[in-house]
């Protein structure tokens, strides 16, 4: 077999065309924006209002169940704040970077989402864990025992989903770091 | 960029970009419209990081690449076996299973590069020059050139031996 023939072999592709027009694609990339402004639009308006809560109200009211709710609601802010900068960060080392400079980018990235897994997604679990038993006892005098076990039952079957997605995209990271650090020392 | 900008770039660099992702996901079609469609997306949202220090298709072709070396999708697996009771006896059928299966085992080589190998000798195949190559992928043309021969080789390799 000779070089040509890679070519060759190459040639015989059949291009699909675009699937969207450029407008569409414009349409999509204005619609993205849109959808991550929002995002950070509501976690901060979500923010300011615990704030604000949290001066008006705790000094007569505080109880464990506004504790709990609290944790609970601080531990999802803080992971899908880290969630947001870390999308922001990766999308901007693609954009500005050549190719050798980002294969380094990814590289640091990962290990910092590695920390991020290992460190801070574990304290959010158990605040967000911790926070959930505070309820409990509330629920129980509060709605009838069917109920009660309903909501048990849901929260650790929920948990345990979140767990299992969580645990999946970190594994799908890990491999996606060996696959970087194996690159360089690979020969071809 | 102007739409009317955006959309003649579009119209010109969509069947490159796409190959070039088709290749760097070994054939998954589905994943390198998905890839492209992201690379025009991030075009169009990033317009103005563009400071014309290159030429508009290298940038385009940064993103391009980047996109493809950061994407964490699996891989769907290779449909390399051709079952031959499928396979007719007319001769252009026989001739497309041919090329289908070609095109799959080049995949399959081509997958079993480093990810900046890949994309080095995807570039080269849907022929962009040397020297945008090499400021895509911010390397010295000099590099680009070896690179590329030892590529070839191991490409001739895996194409006749299979490994």
């Amino acid at each position: 077999m000779e070089i040509k023939s890679i070519n060759k072999i190459w040639e015989q592709q059949t291009t699909a065309p675009p699937q969207f027009k450029s407008q569409q694609i414009i349409k999509q990339a204005v619609a993205q924006r849109r959808k991550q402004k929002t995002g950070i639009a509501v976690m901060c308006i979500t923010v300011g209002v615990l704030i604000i809560y949290a001066v008006w109200q705790f000094p007569d009211e505080i109880n464990m169940f506004i504790v709990g709710l609290f944790i609970m609601i601080a531990s999802l802010l803080v992971r899908i704040a880290i969630e947001i900068a870390s999308n922001l960060k990766k999308v901007s080392g693609m954009v500005n970077l050549d190719g050798k400079q980002y294969l380094e980018h990814l590289k640091r990235f990962y290990n910092w989402r590695k920390r991020i897994h290992f460190v801070i997604t574990p304290i959010c679990f158990a605040g967000y864990l911790f926070g959930l038993w505070q309820l409990f006892p509330y629920f129980k005098r509060e709605f009838s025992n069917g109920f009660y076990i309903y909501l048990v039952a849901s929260a650790i079957i929920s948990l345990a989903v979140i767990a299992a997605i969580i645990f999946n995209q970190v594994r799908k990271e890990l491999v996606f770091l060996k696959s970087l650090s194996d690159n360089k020392t690979a020969s071809s | 960029m102007t739409e009317t900008e955006f959309t003649t770039i579009y119209n010109k660099l969509y069947p490159k970009i796409y190959r070039l992702c088709l290749g760097y996901v070994a054939g998954d079609e589905s994943m390198a419209r998905e890839l492209s469609q992201q690379t025009f997306i991030k075009v169009w949202n990033h317009r103005n990081s563009f400071n014309g220090n290159a030429e508009i298709s290298t940038w385009i072709y940064r993103i391009a690449v980047n996109c493809c070396l950061g994407h964490l999708k699996k891989k769907k697996p290779l449909k390399l076996e051709i079952d031959p009771a499928c396979v007719d006896d007319h001769e252009d059928s026989i001739e497309n299973s041919k090329q289908s299966s070609d095109i799959q085992q080049l995949y399959s080589c081509i997958d079993k590069l480093k990810p900046i190998n890949k994309t080095v000798i995807l570039m080269e195949l849907e022929e962009i020059p040397q020297e945008e190559i090499a400021a895509t992928l911010g390397y010295s043309h000099g590099s680009i050139r070896t690179r590329l021969s030892r590529i070839r080789e191991a490409l001739l390799k895996c194409l006749t031996h299979g490994n």
